[in-house]
């Protein structure tokens, strides 16, 4: 839901320094209002800074933070009227779960009536009716966490801020709680801003998300975007798992390009997404192993088939992991589902995938760089 | 542009906290870098206050005449020899002790958790006076021995001083061995033993190893607190003269006193105990590893033969390190007769210690406003150094280390020379006692807080601020309920300090101003013993009390008093 009175958020060339490092390098970003925003990165990327600046917490050296239209650089923290999750919670220990709840709003003036309401709104939203008296020591870490949310969206800010909610909490709450937390911010209508290092959980509940790398935004786009086209390899890996190797141009128009391997092999995308290439020049590949498909006695002029001998196979229940190598040393991932012909394919078999055109991804080389997962 | 408007308002937005860190750095100027200054510059100048070198004066006199001199360079080699011996013993008693204690279930521990605990609150030279009362010539244990045939030898000298330091200082390695033992994890030994390593060879080849860096700690605060003691030389010593005792009687000397003297003196003693400091954590930082303990070190179950071996050897020497205290307790209650004490109980020694009261008056206002005055000062100073971080924080946060580098005599001789007579004129006034208890003390507020701010983070407060609420109300409602138990705590153990603080109060007493300790001293230097007993059942009680009330309000153990 976006509602009129949801604030849009633009982030225009940040850059933040520390001594010694750029934390965050001319940043651009443009929230839409209501919208749920991810920076997504591995730690140290800068997202959490950035976090913290759009909070008031830390200060940049260039650049400028609107909301809405409003220029907030010189606005100190606790007039930025934000509302933030921590990670590690930061629900006042000294406090119960109603005053906890209340705190913002008693720094807001907001008058009494209005402000019991308002509690008693966001407690049922967040789930926690009947814990009202409760001290935080009481709470196990997802009833805190939720006490944390109730108390950042009570204050009906104008931009929530959550910087990784969920980290601290086991895999299955953090599952049912990120759910929870994308019903709540789809209800409240708040324009979010949400920071993890877990793709899964980035690719699961944003709008739009962004890729952070040493400080600098790789790529801005729906899930599907920075999962499907992504602009580098780095961006690719650390939205996803998938196998990458280098190939040399042959051919390419507006809709589609051919690309030789180290053995010859031809292999053709059309997923371009803007790419700017000539012919000769080389390129990044990759796939994601559940876009190979696993073929058996390939017709001879089927296109982007890769052939390689079974190095191991791991058994997930739901579907078959190969790990194979061709004949000219590449290595190889590619997953098969609800396996029919278990027992068929096994170490030291030599298989056959296909990678539809739309799924080999195409990307500029010299963004080597490995990514830290 | 933009940056320096951006500078302006953060300058606007420190407000509360940049008064706080000048206020600090004002105060940490005026009360320990000037008068250090002017120690130093003291013991360059002559009487007439200038600093002159000739053919036949020196700038550098006292210092040329104390290392050509036997009678005053005497002093600081009786000084090293018999701390150096102290911390020895102390290491040699307090590990396996310690050690004991922690792994074995030795019966009756609440026993020698109360003992040591009343080793450490009651001042360092009460123990020589009580090793007096038991050994001395007309000592109790010295009497029966007599009757049976035996003769000691004399408890006086340099082997009664090593004595009574060791006695009095052990618990420092103890408790520091306690603390390293406690992050030691179980996984390590069992490894050991695993691969074939008799508990005792596993305890030698990785627990040890492990826990050195501890025991050093430990052993440095047994040296710096033994070489700047001079209560107990000067009682027990007979004559064996420290480097601590000549500063004092070169200071306080019927005869005037030389401030020159007893400056070069006081900077010497500060030089070996600050490199004291420096040697031990350079070593402990070289020796240390990064430990994660899951679980720590648990108990190991022995045989009863051993059980009772143990038993006897902790409580043997817990025993021995309690005697002195309880003696002076058990012989408050008995009947003066001249320095002899009969066996007769009464009350009548508490009735007629004419200045038991004034003293303990004193006492009581001097700690309660120099308390206070640590704790506020203290949490906004810990305050500060935590959360803002610039240059002049990093200066207090440096200052923590001066209670353990600057020993309490050359405290109080630096703030007597500073500001005991012109143009302050406060000698003798209550004033330049808080002064020096609240410089020297208020460093322990300032890292007790810094220490429990950084383990908290700073996620709460920002979650406070970002609700809306401005940073010093914020410090109100939010950081100050989650470190009051801290800030208390600590508020405790300052209290229990200052109650026994004796050698820089004995620089800077007057006949007003005589604490409980001084009171003591004086007693004791006066042969009477039965007021000495007296004054000092009261003291311990004195200092007692707030360590009670932080165990039992506050569950905090013995580590605490470290």
């Amino acid at each position: 839901m976006t509602t009129d009175s949801s604030t849009r958020l633009r982030i225009a060339n940040l850059t933040i320094k520390f001594p010694g490092t750029v934390a965050v390098d001319n940043a651009s970003i443009d929230v839409k209002p209501g919208e749920f925003f991810t920076l997504l990165g591995p730690s140290g990327c800068g997202k959490t800074t950035l976090l913290r600046t759009i909070a008031g917490f830390c200060h940049q050296n260039e650049g400028h933070i609107y909301f809405n239209d409003r220029l907030v650089d010189l606005l100190p923290a606790h007039r930025r009227d934000t509302g933030m999750v921590f990670q590690n919670y930061a629900v006042f220990p000294h406090l119960t779960v109603w005053q906890n709840i209340a705190y913002g709003l008693r720094a807001r003036r907001v008058p009494k009536q209005e402000m019991s309401e308002r509690i008693k709104e966001a407690i049922r939203l967040v789930d926690l009716i009947g814990y009202e008296e409760r001290k935080p020591s009481q709470l196990s870490g997802g009833q805190q966490q939720r006490v944390v949310v109730a108390r950042a969206t009570v204050v009906r800010p104008q931009i929530l801020l959550m910087d990784e909610p969920l980290a601290n909490l086991d895999a299955k709450l953090r599952v049912r709680l990120r759910e929870e937390l994308r019903e709540l911010q789809r209800e409240l209508g708040i324009t979010t801003i949400y920071v993890t290092h877990d793709q899964e959980e980035a690719l699961s509940i944003s709008d739009r998300i962004a890729v952070m790398w040493m400080g600098k935004v790789q790529q801005i786009g729906s899930p599907m975007e920075v999962y499907r086209h992504p602009v580098s390899r780095s961006v690719a890996e650390f939205v996803g798992e998938g196998t990458f190797f280098t190939g040399v141009v042959r051919h390419k128009n507006d809709d589609e390009i051919t690309v030789e391997l180290e053995d010859g092999k031809r292999l053709v995308s059309d997923s371009l997404s803007g790419l700017e290439t000539t012919e000769g020049e080389s390129v990044g590949l990759g796939f994601r192993p559940q876009d190979a498909k696993i073929v058996i006695n390939p017709a001879p002029n089927v296109e982007n088939i890769l052939t390689g001998t079974v190095i191991q196979k791991m058994y997930f229940g739901g579907l078959v992991r190969y790990n194979l190598e061709t004949s000219s040393g590449l290595q190889l991932q590619a997953e098969e589902y609800a396996p029919i012909r278990d027992g068929s394919n096994n170490e030291g078999d030599t298989i056959s995938i296909s990678i539809p055109r739309d799924r080999l991804m195409v990307f500029p080389v010299g963004e080597e760089e490995e990514i830290g997962q | 542009m933009i940056h320096r408007r951006l500078q302006m308002f953060r300058d606007r937005y420190l407000d509360f906290w940049g008064i706080v860190t000048i206020g600090s750095i004002v105060i940490i100027a005026v009360l320990l870098i000037f008068p250090l200054t002017r120690l130093i510059l003291a013991s360059f100048m002559t009487q007439e206050g200038t600093f002159t070198s000739t053919d036949n004066f020196s700038i550098i006199e006292t210092y040329i005449e104390f290392f050509s001199e036997p009678y005053y360079y005497e002093t600081l080699l009786n000084s090293f020899f018999v701390s150096i011996l102290a911390t020895i013993f102390s290491v040699i008693i307090g590990v396996p002790v310690a050690y004991l204690i922690h792994r074995i279930a030795i019966p009756g521990k609440i026993f020698i958790r109360v003992a040591i605990v009343l080793t450490f609150v009651s001042p360092p030279f009460i123990g020589a006076y009580a090793w007096i009362l038991l050994l001395g010539r007309n000592g109790v244990i010295t009497g029966w021995l007599q009757m049976i045939g035996i003769t000691l030898p004399s408890i006086y000298g340099w082997g009664g001083i090593v004595l009574v330091f060791t006695l009095q200082s052990f618990p420092f390695v103890f408790l520091m061995m306690l603390s390293g033992l406690r992050s030691v994890d179980q996984s390590l030994e069992d490894a050991g033993i695993n691969m074939g390593r008799s508990p005792f060879g596993v305890f030698w080849t990785v627990i040890l190893p492990l826990v050195i860096p501890s025991i050093s700690t430990g052993a440095l605060l047994v040296f710096v607190t033994t070489f700047s003691d001079f209560g107990t030389p000067m009682i027990i010593g007979e004559g064996y003269r420290v480097l601590a005792s000549l500063v004092y009687r070169e200071f306080i000397n019927e005869f005037g006193g030389n401030p020159r003297l007893a400056s070069t003196l006081s900077i010497l003693l500060l030089t070996v105990t600050f490199g004291a400091l420096l040697i031990q954590r350079q070593f402990a930082r070289r020796a240390s590893f990064d430990q994660e303990t899951v679980t720590p070190l648990g108990l190991r179950k022995v045989s009863t033969t051993k059980m009772v071996i143990a038993t006897v050897i902790v409580y043997t020497i817990v025993f021995t390190a309690f005697l002195p205290s309880l003696t002076i307790v058990v012989s408050s209650f008995l009947e003066s007769r001249g320095p002899l004490l009969i066996g007769e109980f009464t009350l009548d020694g508490y009735l007629t210690a004419t200045r038991l009261p004034a003293a303990f008056r004193n006492s009581l206002v001097l700690v309660l406003v120099s308390t206070a005055l640590c704790v506020v000062i203290g949490t906004l100073m810990g305050y500060v150094v935590v959360r803002r971080k610039n240059r002049i924080t990093a200066i207090i946060d440096t200052m923590s280390m001066t209670p353990y580098a600057v020993a309490g005599v050359v405290m109080g001789v630096s703030i007597s020379i500073s500001f005991g007579g012109d143009p302050f004129f406060l000698y003798g006034t209550s004033l330049i006692l808080i002064l020096s208890y609240f410089i020297r003390r208020l460093p322990y507020t300032v890292r007790s807080v810094s220490g429990f701010l950084y383990q908290m983070g700073a996620q709460t407060e920002e979650a406070s601020i970002n609700l809306g609420v401005p940073p010093g109300r914020t410090f109100l409602q939010v950081t100050l309920p989650q470190i009051a138990p801290a800030v208390l705590s600590g508020a405790l153990l300052t209290m229990a300090t200052i109650a026994r603080e004796f050698s820089s109060t004995v620089i800077l007493y007057s006949g007003r101003t005589r604490t409980l300790p001084v009171e003591v001293f004086a007693q004791v230097l006066q042969g009477n013993f039965a007021d000495a007993s007296v004054v000092g059942t009261v003291l311990i009680a004195f200092t007692l009390v707030p360590i009670v009330v932080l165990f039992k309000v506050f569950g905090k153990n013995e580590q605490a008093l470290l």
